[in-house]
């Protein structure tokens, strides 16, 4: 259903929003990620797991859900489609894919908290580990959505190019109006 | 006194024309054939995008014949089976890559 310029105008807004501050906050995590790796102080290693889980429930999982379901509106109501071209096809499966893998992921570093939490000081001056991975990797898909959405490369889906010409057979009502 | 004259022929050639009348020169004609690609290129961007506010061309042209899969599309998928391979490999040869292992 098509939506109103207006309307069209809001949501690409608070897609935008939603998923450029995904982005952002994926590279903040990463930042504490690596002071968790890398700091040899207790308080650093313990303060960077909590800031990850709080980062991680109440930010990056908000706008992960937030923006792929804005953009699957979007897709919606624009005559881009979800499944016509390749390049919304790519940016869908990628964000699912991303927020699926968050949404697996989060308790892990929940229980991550709980140790750093709990733990002595000697056990998280030897280190507890990182989490550089998942980040890592998430921010390089989220990095290639980004190109997609900007440059929008060309290329219909077999389903995309049915569609247009079964659209093309139907006539639209001014040219019925039009040829009385 | 110099006049400067521009057409556009049938097969799609643009012949720009100085003309300068009254010099001991007389007349001096320039042709410019520019080719048919810029006349493309010039008549595509003349056309209006359905949703010019929200970058929405879909760049969608006549054709009857499904092209096929885009070679972009082709590059971008064996790069990701590639990058999926690589990354399986790491976590099969060096354990898993978290500090703590996932649940059941």
């Amino acid at each position: 259903m098509p939506m109103t310029p207006g309307l069209r105008k809001s949501v690409l807004a608070a897609h935008l929003t939603f998923s450029v501050g995904w982005t952002g906050t994926v590279v903040a995590y990463l930042a504490l990620g690596v002071s968790a790796v890398t700091s040899q102080d207790a308080l650093t290693v313990r303060a960077a797991w909590i800031a990850m889980e709080l980062i991680g429930w109440n930010v990056i999982v908000p706008f992960a859900l937030a923006a792929l379901s804005t953009g699957i509106v979007i897709s919606l109501g624009t005559p881009w489609g979800l499944f016509r071209h390749y390049w919304v096809l790519i940016s869908l499966a990628l964000t699912a894919l991303s927020t699926i893998v968050l949404l697996d992921h989060m308790p892990t570093v929940s229980s991550l908290a709980d140790v750093a939490r709990e733990a002595d000081d000697a056990d998280l001056a030897g280190g507890l580990g990182g989490d550089l991975f998942h980040p890592g990797v998430g921010l390089l898909v989220l990095l290639v959505i980004t190109v997609l959405n900007v440059y929008k490369p060309r290329g219909m889906t077999r389903y995309g190019w049915r569609k247009q010409h079964e659209q093309r057979k139907v006539p639209q009502p001014e040219q019925v109006s039009s040829s009385k | 006194m110099m006049t400067i004259q521009a057409n556009i022929t049938g097969n799609g050639i643009a012949v720009l024309t100085i003309r300068s009348v009254g010099s001991t020169t007389g007349f001096i004609s320039l042709g410019l054939r520019l080719g048919e690609f810029l006349l493309r290129g010039a008549t595509k961007l003349a056309d209006p995008a359905p949703y010019p506010d929200s970058n929405s061309d879909t760049g969608v042209g006549p054709g009857r014949e499904y092209p096929g899969i885009p070679r972009w599309v082709k590059a971008f998928g064996i790069v990701a089976v590639v990058l999926v391979l690589l990354v399986a490999i790491i976590i099969f040869i060096g354990g898993h890559t978290s500090p703590v292992q996932h649940g059941p």
